[in-house]
């Protein structure tokens, strides 16, 4: 039988840079984001026997760290105005191409409405079934936050979008 | 599915598949084409969230984990000290060090061995690694801030009496450990801070001169390793969570003085 430090350390400390990741662009800011992730593996080991599906565990985190951000930093949020791009372009030790920094940089700028649903998709992997569920909107409302976030950052490498017609992109306009 | 219909869903998951949408990326080039253009976007979308860890965070993390645990468990002791024994033990070296244990005492005190076992396999490979490279190696860092330490320290190496019982359980006390055999008379025992961590600073009387032995419960390290810096030779050796390292100016100090200490230390768990 696993022992809980074993299952800790198998489960959730593997998965800490999405962990990190997510929470970086979640509140835009390093610091915070690294309180936001020691925050959430404190209560993970503290509530770990409530994990049932260790397949999960990613998403598991991911809930814990965002009801983390929202009780901690609902009231402070850093105004996306106030991000540096030098910042975050520091923090990142990957791609360093005009490219991608043009792309975090828009990243960042994206509305969190529009920002979170991509996240979650992205880096944490949900559905955007349990995206729904976990924002509590409706399946289409999210479908419609992911198609807008994809293309406002696609136009900032392709320019304004050629490959969907004016028509679908009305209708997400209008959803 | 039309192409509207194609390009809506793709939009919003690059990674969604099916059979209508393999079915119409076969029949329709654009739509192919486009789907290629929304993977290579989504490479480059993923790679640009890739901000890395800031430096340190996970050891961070780690040590208020720690802080968290009230106590390792007996099972998590044997995993660890099981582990301890598997790593980088080479072949035939289990065989050797078990002929030095009867079974009968293994089966009486099983956790004992594990730690006995574990810490003489590290010094047994430490002492054959400081004939052919006696060198800091990877922990040089380690070994450094070691010797750094005694130098600095130099009233521990000058103190002569020897230590009450009391105040040297008192010292290993502080960190869960104990010495459950004599490891000699012991004439200094402190409180020490090695870099940035805390450690339980011994000095025992060797037949060659002192011998200071520095047991670091928070500072892990891989495996054992001689070092010779500054004068001195030691060796670090990895022990429970943390590590012990033994330094004398003599070599053949070092060596009987980290058997005997292995034979004795203890955690309390």
């Amino acid at each position: 039988m696993q022992s809980r430090e074993v299952r800790f350390q198998a489960l959730l400390m593997s998965v800490m840079a999405d962990v990190y990741r997510y929470a970086f662009w979640l509140c835009r800011d390093p610091h915070h984001a690294e309180e936001l992730v020691q925050e959430t593996y404190l209560r993970a080991w503290r509530s770990l026997d409530s994990l049932k599906d260790d397949k999960a565990a990613k998403t598991w985190l991911i809930t814990i760290l965002r009801r983390e951000h929202a009780r901690c930093f609902e009231r402070n949020r850093p105004d996306i105005s106030d991000v540096d791009p030098e910042v975050l372009a520091g923090h990142g030790g990957y791609d360093t191409s005009t490219e991608a920094f043009s792309l975090r940089r828009a990243l960042a700028a994206l509305p969190e409405e529009y920002a979170e649903p991509l996240l979650m998709q992205v880096i944490g992997g949900y559905t955007a079934e349990e995206i729904a569920r976990l924002l509590e909107l409706s399946p289409s409302a999210v479908n419609t936050r992911l198609f807008r976030a994809r293309s406002k950052l696609r136009e900032v490498l392709d320019g304004p979008d050629r490959d969907m017609p004016a028509t679908v992109q009305a209708d997400h306009e209008l959803s | 599915m039309n192409c509207l219909e194609f390009r809506r869903r793709f939009t919003i998951d690059p990674s969604g598949n099916g059979p209508e949408i393999a079915a119409h990326r076969q029949q329709c080039p654009a739509c192919d084409r486009f789907a290629e253009r929304m993977g290579e976007f989504e490479k480059r979308l993923r790679q640009a969230m890739a901000v890395d860890m800031p430096e340190g965070m996970a050891e961070r993390i780690g040590r208020r984990l720690e802080a968290e645990t009230p106590k390792l468990t007996e099972e998590s002791l044997d995993r660890h000290l099981e582990s301890a024994v598997r790593v980088d033990v080479p072949e035939g070296l289990a065989g050797r060090i078990l002929l030095r244990h009867s079974f009968e005492r293994q089966r009486r005190v099983r956790r004992r061995w594990y730690l006995s076992a574990a810490l003489a396999a590290g010094l047994a490979l430490a002492v054959g690694l400081s004939i052919f490279w006696p060198s800091p190696g990877s922990h040089g860092g380690l070994a450094h801030q070691v010797v750094a330490h005694i130098e600095e320290d130099t009233q521990a190496l000058l103190s002569r009496a020897q230590v009450r019982d009391f105040a040297l359980s008192a010292t290993l006390a502080t960190f869960g450990m104990y010495l459950e055999e004599d490891i000699g008379s012991v004439t200094y025992a402190g409180i020490c801070e090695v870099g940035t961590t805390l450690g339980a600073h011994l000095v025992v009387a060797g037949e060659s001169g002192p011998v200071t032995v520095i047991v670091l419960p928070y500072k892990p390290v891989q495996r054992a390793r001689a070092f010779q810096a500054d004068g001195y030779t030691g060796l670090l050796l990895p022990a429970h969570h943390g590590s012990v390292a033994v330094v004398a100016q003599h070599p053949q100090a070092v060596a009987s003085t980290a058997r005997r200490v292995s034979e004795a230390l203890r955690w309390s768990l």
